[in-house]
C-alpha cells in the first residue's frame, strides 16, 4: 500500500480509533524514553556490528 | 482518554469550567492520520468573577487533584494524559472555541476545534511542527479553503498566510489571491 494511501485510510479511521492510535504511539515512546535508548545513541555507544567490520 | 475526558466533563458540569475544545495535535488528530503526541491541549473558557475579571486555572488544577490528577510541569494529568488547559489568548481562539465540533471519544461526548481555526492557530503560532501540520491539512484535503480565507482574513494572517503559500506551495495555495 502507497504512503498516501496508508495515510488517507487512517486518517478515515473514527476518532476513537485513532485515540487508541495515540495512546499506542505514546506508550511507545514513554517505553523508548525509560529504556534510555536514545542516550545511548547519542553517546555513540550503539553500533550495529556490521558497521564494524566496514570499518 | 475516555477517563481524561469524562473528567474534563464533569468539570464542565460542575461549573468549573465553561465550554472547551480538543486542540492541538490531538485536535488535528481528528481530521488527519493519528500522530505521535504526549499531551492534550484543552482551550477552555473560565467564569468571570461579578467584576469581569478572569479566574485562574487553580480551580481547575484544584478540582482535578482531588479527583487523583497529577500535577506535573504545565501539565496535570489525568486519564494517563497530560492536559495543558489553556485560556483562549485572543478571538480567534475564542472562536474556535466557540465553534467546535461536538464528537464522541468511547461514547464520551467531547469537543473538538474545526480544522480551518486549528490551521489558522498553527499559522500564528508558526513553529515548524505548526507549519508541519498546516501542510498534513493541505495535502490530505482536510480544509475548507473558503472557511479558511474568511478566518485569515478576519484574524489578520493574511501576510503571515502568504509567506506560509510562497515558502511551502509556491502559489497554488497560499499566493496571491487577491
Amino acid at each position: 500500500m502507497s504512503k498516501p494511501r496508508m495515510r488517507a485510510r487512517q486518517a478515515a479511521l473514527s476518532f476513537s480509533e485513532k485515540i487508541k492510535v495515540l495512546e499506542k504511539l505514546r506508550d511507545r515512546d514513554r517505553a523508548i524514553a525509560a529504556s534510555g535508548l536514545r542516550a545511548k545513541a547519542e553517546k555513540g555507544d550503539l553500533t550495529l556490528p556490521h558497521l564494524k567490520r566496514i570499518k | 482518554m475516555k477517563a481524561t475526558l469524562e473528567a474534563i466533563n464533569q468539570m464542565q458540569t460542575d461549573g468549573v469550567i465553561g465550554k472547551y475544545a480538543i486542540g492541538g495535535a490531538v485536535g488535528a488528530t481528528f481530521y488527519l492520520q493519528p500522530a505521535a503526541t504526549l499531551d492534550v491541549d484543552i482551550f477552555v473558557t473560565l467564569p468571570t468573577s461579578p467584576g469581569g475579571l478572569l479566574l485562574s486555572l487553580a480551580p481547575i488544577y484544584d478540582y482535578l487533584k482531588s479527583r487523583g490528577g497529577v500535577v506535573e510541569d504545565e501539565y496535570i494529568v489525568i486519564g494517563g494524559w497530560p492536559v495543558q488547559f489553556l485560556p483562549p489568548s485572543g478571538e480567534l481562539e475564542r472562536e474556535a472555541v466557540a465553534e467546535s465540533v461536538s464528537t464522541e471519544v468511547e461514547g464520551v461526548n467531547t469537543w473538538v476545534m474545526t480544522a480551518e481555526h486549528l490551521i489558522a492557530i498553527a499559522l500564528r503560532t508558526g513553529r515548524p511542527k505548526d507549519h508541519n501540520r498546516i501542510l498534513q491539512f493541505i495535502e490530505q484535503d482536510a480544509v475548507d479553503r473558503g472557511k479558511l480565507q474568511g478566518i485569515i482574513e478576519r484574524y489578520g494572517l493574511a501576510s503571515r498566510w502568504q509567506q506560509f503559500g510562497h515558502k511551502y506551495l509556491g502559489d497554488e495555495f497560499g499566493g496571491n489571491d487577491e
